[in-house]
């Protein structure tokens, strides 16, 4: 089976993440720290990327791991990948969580600098590939896709104030947010 | 889809959307399969900018992540509320049979236990459970010209699922009643039921399917009789 996140088939002998949730479901607890190991690393990382401060991020992947657990019943594999499910879960939880905390905080300081400095050396060769494969495919970006989707993603801001932040319209921002997500998509060889 | 919405899946994808622009887009999306799948794309590529930012977490994260599922009760399966789609290879008619009990427990329930979401999953799981048993048969028959009735049976658990729809409202003295026909038994009553008029029935589950060859269907006084008094206006058969 191939994990379509990937856009490749999954290592012989490395069980599939969605076949590992369908275990998880059933209160397995063995498949459940495989899933662990498999996504703790990007949840947390995410939820670092998005809201800048390492406590709140080990919050915010302990909420979602959990939520892993407790919903792992909800994946529907004919909806999408187990690791695009997983990560919107882990997505969503780290904006809404930078979302209500707008009032207080400087946000344009956070989502600054679009791929800011990766001063730590990933642990695992894997992420460290991913890591370079997606820098050069955003870099093949233009400059206003690229940055309208990392404000977005990595800064969690809405359409409405990415269109604010850069000074352009709405319409054009949703046109650069999808037209760059589509080369984007090509470049990585995202699979579906 | 308007150009103007199909134009929002790359701020979907990206989470970019308001709450209410969201479910407004969730909504679309339900109704465009071309749409669905360029979002799905786009959803796998976000993940793999989730992927590239991947940190190892702090060491004590998998302590407490594994220390809280011990203590977390894990939530049921959501039931579908509509038919699938037919795919590729179709689905097999019991499939097609069980989703259909699933979409009416799933959405009757919601009416009946309005507010008490702990039972309607019970009931719920109660349903998946015949519905998911490895010896599940399912058998639908027509009847009163556009009603029908559909029972998924299980010999192994000795339970079947009974759910109606459009059955013609009874007046109030009168019930349907739902019996375990057997030759060499006398009937056994498998519940009584009331549809509301124009909505599917509340599923019946009824344990005791033993060695019952059919189930009847009969009016019978409100409440219920314990043998039935006439003859079934329709019978399924349970394999």
């Amino acid at each position: 089976m191939t994990d379509p996140s990937s856009g490749r088939a999954a290592a012989p002998g490395v069980p599939d993440l969605g076949d590992l949730l369908v275990l998880v479901a059933r209160g397995d607890r063995d498949a459940f720290e495989q899933v662990y190991e498999r996504l703790s690393g990007p949840v947390y990382g995410l939820a670092l990327r998005v809201v800048r401060d390492p406590a709140q991020a080990e919050e915010i992947a302990q909420e979602v791991l959990v939520e892993l657990w407790r919903k792992a019943s909800h994946y529907r594999p004919d909806k999408g990948g187990a690791t695009a499910w997983a990560l919107t879960m882990a997505h969503r939880r780290a904006i809404d969580r930078v979302r209500s905390a707008q009032a207080g905080r400087d946000r344009e300081a956070r989502a600054g600098v679009p791929d800011p400095e990766y001063d730590q050396v990933a642990e695992e060769v894997g992420t460290r590939l991913e890591h370079q494969q997606v820098r050069r495919c955003l870099r093949g970006l233009t400059e206003t896709q690229r940055e309208s989707i990392t404000l977005a993603y990595y800064g969690g801001y809405t359409y409405r104030e990415v269109a604010e932040l850069l000074g352009v319209g709405l319409a054009a921002v949703k046109t650069r947010m999808r037209d760059g997500l589509i080369r984007l998509r090509d470049c990585l060889g995202v699979q579906t | 889809m308007t150009h103007d919405q199909h134009d929002l899946a790359g701020a979907y994808a990206l989470d970019a959307l308001s709450d209410t622009e969201r479910r407004r887009f969730e909504r679309h999306l339900s109704g465009c399969a071309a749409c669905t799948e360029e979002v799905a794309g786009l959803r796998e590529t976000t993940a793999r900018l989730a992927l590239a930012a991947s940190r190892q977490p702090p060491p004590g994260l998998r302590d407490r992540v594994l220390a809280e599922i011990g203590r977390t009760r894990q939530s049921p399966p959501r039931l579908a509320r509509r038919l699938p789609s037919p795919r590729a290879g179709g689905l097999s008619w019991l499939a097609a049979a069980a989703c259909l009990v699933l979409a009416l427990a799933g959405g009757v329930t919601a009416a009946h236990f309005h507010g008490d979401a702990e039972r309607a999953q019970d009931f719920n799981r109660r349903i998946a459970a015949v519905m998911t048993a490895p010896d599940a048969q399912a058998s639908t028959t027509r009847a009163q010209d556009d009603a029908t009735v559909t029972v998924v049976s299980s010999r192994k658990l000795d339970k079947a699922v009974i759910t109606t729809s459009r059955l013609r409202r009874l007046p109030s003295a009168k019930s349907y009643q739902l019996w375990f026909l057997a030759s060499s038994a006398a009937p056994r009553s498998a519940g009584v039921m009331r549809p509301p008029a124009g909505e599917p029935s509340k599923p019946v589950i009824a344990s005791g399917v033993g060695n019952a060859q059919q189930l009847g269907m009969t009016v019978e006084p409100a409440g219920g009789s314990a043998q039935p008094t006439g003859a079934p206006f329709l019978t399924l058969k349970l394999s």
